[in-house]
């Protein structure tokens, strides 16, 4: 059962290492595909593929791993410099990772996976091996092995071997000293050795020139098999050599509570003690190791030897946990969520404790109320730090899409980014990705023109699309730039003629045209292609940042290019918010859409209807009356608020009863509860106990002019 | 680089002492042999003096070794006086001779290398 | 104290780039023509490590190497033959008579120093 469960968990690891290496495999193919020469990135796929290939066979997806194996087998031969890194080698290979990836899904939901399209893939990558019978021919006996440190069959992953080295009885009368081997030995890595000496006669029978001397070596080192095989080179005819690996970087002790195999077990695998005497001496109620030793079916220094090597590898596997731990520890997200809905709750009582040290006036309360406010604070940006990651994980997933983009559509295309390491929240980041591949897809589909196209425009025949994300406040802003043709803002206008959308008399703006682009159901593409225009249009975008409280924002010019800029919070959990009332009710509104709140002096601006004007500062403001908007019974004061909001652009007034001031507010999910109500993004609890509701300002301008 | 190998007679018939010192080494085995086969054949107790060597290598903690079996065997002791001098300190621990017990159960406590463990301790 | 080299080739142009390398590495370097030859200065100066081809006039290498074994005074140094690829039951020759390794030629300067840093310590 508990093995059972320790193999489901190292198998979820696996999961999560191989997705890790197949994206970093992505990366490396993709900087390949420039740069074909280059050793370090022919390596780093070798070896990501060898590393699937190995912890795959390990947990049992031998589909995987065997498939994964053909694609090692060329990359060992690129990496000899046999086969050369071609822009073919690169497709099969970009398609071999989508494929384990694929099979690594259909590993873990269960479901079947298409067959053909590995077979595909292996026949193909066949193809690139060079004919049998052309192999190098390599003389075995040659030198070249000691002096280049054998860098062919070194791997940066550190192995721990256990070694046994039993020399000649002559070794001496060669003219090679073992001790010398031995330290030659211990340059490889960290090593233990251990002498055994029970072949060693008594001075009587002693020849004092042999050598009866032999050594159990436990050895951690980078250098692989081959390097340690080399140390033995002019002995190990005349020696006895056995070199085992015990332990790698994968292995986290699952042999046994305490890290590692036992001593029975040891001293079996080195042919110290026969298994039917170990499974006789288990029996026994003492330790195996005095009961052997008893029995005399060991000397006293075979049983020390092992437990060496059981110190030994418990000893590097602790230290390694420890590194590991350093610099960084995985946490289930669920747990994270868990921590920021806890740090919310935190706010919220926090919140109430200083209303309350406030209207008691007791000096000692406020004191520490103070203090409890400093600490949640900090505490709350911690706590949102550790949900922040870098952008630039989504924005190299980009790169494969543009390669392949622009591939299918016949256009040369390069991707650059900036700023991939600013910060945001993971949630944010996660939901981004549909919205930003939509509009990658539109700057290659109907931004970027054809090569011929570009060139004859006296453009250069390759198109440039450019991510970028800088902070700005509260916010990132997220912009994506294409040097393609650009949008004609006539065609727009055109078209929304056409499809009614506007008036032909209507006066417009370029800006006005562009924001056209976001209305629901339009959309400008002459064909509807495989890439983008499947009437999935930039309204649906608009809708997804506005989910995640943000904004879109598009500029063009005709013939020069397109930039959409998004400007987004850093989290969603927490947002600055003004917190207004309304007859009893309490509302919040995001901070990032208010600019200004004036008394709304006289009522010279009511009339009929929803939507009104108010004249500040000789800025003629629409504005929204919320009360009616609610519909909240009671009596209007006779002096009220209006909070001047900014959307898309426009200033428009919202009118409340009393402005209570700024507060960090946690936001509440509510749920199924206000499903279809879109003027409310959350709500959020208050200091006293009480709920007031967050408005979605954008939606709820929207709304209030449609409606 | 020159050699000595001592054996004197503590003078009580019944305990040798051997000096060796400047290069105790594969070359030296056969002529140090001779001498430790001597010794453990007519005295019961030998004590080593090791203080004044400079070179060394494996033969001579296998000899030694071999001598100490010897003198188990015959219910005589072996130990090392004086202190272990750098050369054979460091011949210990490249041949992973250093440790915490003897090697054979008989030699369990007596056995010449695990003196050093202890000096360091106390 | 630099360690002492004796290097015997019937080749010149061998035994120079053996010396050369292995004075540019510090050792200090003794030239014998053949096994004869290199006998004889054996029993001059200490010598720390000898390297000798296979092939040589008068005492070729199998013989020098059971000769230096014989002597008590070097019975126990490294002893490195230079061999060929079409040399495999001479090396194992060697290795009976006591060669502590090889080197197959051609080899380059730093092959020649790995291996005597190897045997040589």
């Amino acid at each position: 059962m508990e093995q059972d469960q320790g193999l489901e968990r190292g198998k979820s690891v696996f999961f999560e290492e191989a997705s890790e290496l197949l994206s970093e495999l992505e990366d490396s193919l993709l900087e390949l595909e420039d740069a074909p020469d280059d050793q370090e990135l022919i390596g780093s796929v070798f070896r990501a593929m060898h590393t699937i290939k190995g912890s795959g066979a390990m947990f049992g997806f031998d589909a995987v791993s065997s498939f994964t194996h053909e694609v090692e087998t060329v990359f060992d031969l690129v990496r000899a410099g046999t086969i050369p890194v071609t822009k073919q080698l690169i497709d099969l290979t970009l398609a071999a990772r989508d494929q384990i990836m694929a099979m690594l899904d259909a590993a873990r939901s269960g479901k079947p996976v298409d067959d053909e399209i590995a077979d595909g893939i292996t026949s193909a990558l066949r193809t690139l091996l060079p004919q049998a019978g052309v192999e190098n021919e390599t003389d075995p006996g040659h030198m070249a092995k000691v002096d280049e440190g054998v860098p062919e069959s070194s791997t940066e992953e550190e192995n721990s071997y256990r070694i046994r080295f039993r020399p000649e009885l002559e070794i001496f009368s060669t003219g090679s000293n073992p001790l010398h081997l031995l330290n030659e030995l211990s340059e490889l890595g960290q090593c233990r050795i251990i002498a055994q000496t029970d072949a060693l006669p008594t001075i009587h029978e002693m020849d004092p020139e042999a050598c009866y001397v032999y050594w159990d070596i436990v050895l951690t080192t980078s250098k692989g098999i081959n390097a340690i095989r080399d140390v033995f080179i002019f002995v190990e005819d005349t020696s006895e050599l056995h070199i085992e690996v015990i332990d790698k970087p994968e292995a986290t002790g699952g042999e046994t509570e305490t890290g590692y195999k036992k001593l029975g077990e040891i001293l079996v695998e080195r042919g110290d003690v026969r298994p039917e005497d170990l499974a006789k001496a288990l029996e026994s109620q003492k330790r195996i190791g005095e009961v052997l030793v008893e029995q005399e079916l060991v000397n006293p220094a075979k049983i020390q030897s092992a437990l060496e090597e059981q110190k030994y590898v418990r000893t590097v596997r602790k230290k390694r946990k420890a590194k590991g731990a350093l610099s960084s520890i995985r946490v289930a997200s669920p747990k994270l969520d868990q921590l920021v809905n806890l740090v919310g709750e935190l706010v919220t009582v926090q919140a109430r404790l200083s209303q309350v040290a406030v209207s008691r006036n007791d000096p000692q309360l406020i004191f520490l109320a103070e203090e409890v406010e400093r600490l949640t604070g900090e505490l709350r940006e911690n706590t949102m730090s550790i949900r922040m990651l870098p952008i630039g994980t989504t924005f190299s997933k980009f790169r494969r899409l543009v390669r392949d983009l622009a591939r299918d559509l016949g256009k040369e295309v390069t991707m650059t980014t900036e700023g991939a390491e600013t910060e945001l929240d993971k949630t944010v980041i996660e939901k981004l990705n549909d919205p930003l591949v939509h509009l990658i897809r539109n700057s290659i589909d109907h931004g970027i023109e054809p090569p011929d196209v570009r060139e004859a425009a006296g453009k250069s025949r390759e198109g440039t699309v450019h991510l970028s994300a800088v902070h700005s406040g509260a916010h990132v802003l997220i912009r994506i730039s294409d040097d393609g043709a650009g949008i004609d803002p006539e065609v727009i206008r055109t078209k929304a003629m056409e499809k009614g959308l506007i008036s032909p008399d209507m006066e417009m703006t370029d800006k006005e045209i562009f924001s056209i682009l976001f209305t629901p159901g339009f959309s400008t593409a002459k064909t509807v292609s495989n890439v983008s225009g499947r009437g999935v249009g930039m309204d649906v975008v608009k809708t997804n940042i506005e989910s995640l409280r943000g904004t879109i924002d598009l500029t063009s010019e005709k013939g020069k290019g397109t930039t959409v800029t998004l400007k987004l919070p850093l989290t969603l959990a927490i947002i600055e918010g003004l917190l207004a009332r309304i007859g009893d009710e309490h509302y919040v509104l995001p901070l990032s859409t208010v600019e200004e709140c004036i008394e709304l002096a006289s009522r010279d601006g009511d009339g009929a209807g929803r939507r009104r004007l108010a004249n500040i500062r000789g800025e003629i403001i629409p504005y929204i009356h919320l009360r009616e908007q609610f519909r909240i019974e009671g009596e209007r004061p006779d002096i009220e608020q209006i909070v001047v909001t900014r959307v898309d652009g426009d200033r428009i007034g919202l009118v409340v009863d009393e402005v209570i001031g700024e507060q960090q507010t946690v936001i509440k999910t509510m749920g199924r509860l206000c499903n279809g109500l879109r003027e409310i993004s959350g709500a959020t609890i208050l200091g006293d106990g009480t709920v007031a509701l967050i408005l979605d300002v954008p939606n709820l301008i929207h709304g209030a002019v449609t409606g | 680089m020159s050699h000595l190998i001592d054996l004197q007679n503590k003078g009580d018939g019944n305990t040798d002492r051997l000096i060796l010192s400047g290069e105790i080494t594969i070359s030296e085995a056969r002529e140090l042999k001779d001498v430790l086969l001597k010794a453990i054949d007519t005295v019961n107790d030998l004590h080593v003096n090791m203080e004044g060597v400079l070179e060394t290598d494996l033969s001579l903690l296998q000899l030694l070794c071999a001598t100490h079996r010897a003198a188990l065997k015959q219910g005589k002791r072996v130990k090392v006086e004086g202190k272990y001098p750098a050369a054979v300190m460091r011949v210990m621990t490249e041949a992973g001779y250093s440790r915490r017990e003897g090697c054979v159960a008989e030699a369990r406590k007596s056995c010449l290398w695990i003196k050093q463990e202890k000096d360091k301790d106390g | 104290m630099d360690k002492m080299i004796l290097t015997a080739d019937d080749s010149a142009s061998v035994r120079q780039m053996v010396a050369f390398t292995l004075k540019g590495a510090g050792y200090q370097v003794i030239e014998a023509s053949d096994g004869e030859d290199a006998l004889s200065k054996l029993d001059g100066s200490p010598v720390h490590m000898v390297i000798t081809d296979l092939n040589m006039p008068r005492l070729d290498g199998i013989g020098l190497i059971k000769k230096v074994r014989s002597n008590t005074k070097y019975r126990f140094i490294p002893i490195i033959m230079l061999t060929t690829e079409s040399q495999a039951s001479k090396k194992q020759e060697g290795r009976k008579a006591g060669a502590t390794g090889w080197i197959v030629k051609p080899f380059k300067p730093d092959q020649l120093l790995a291996v005597v840093k190897k045997v040589l310590r």
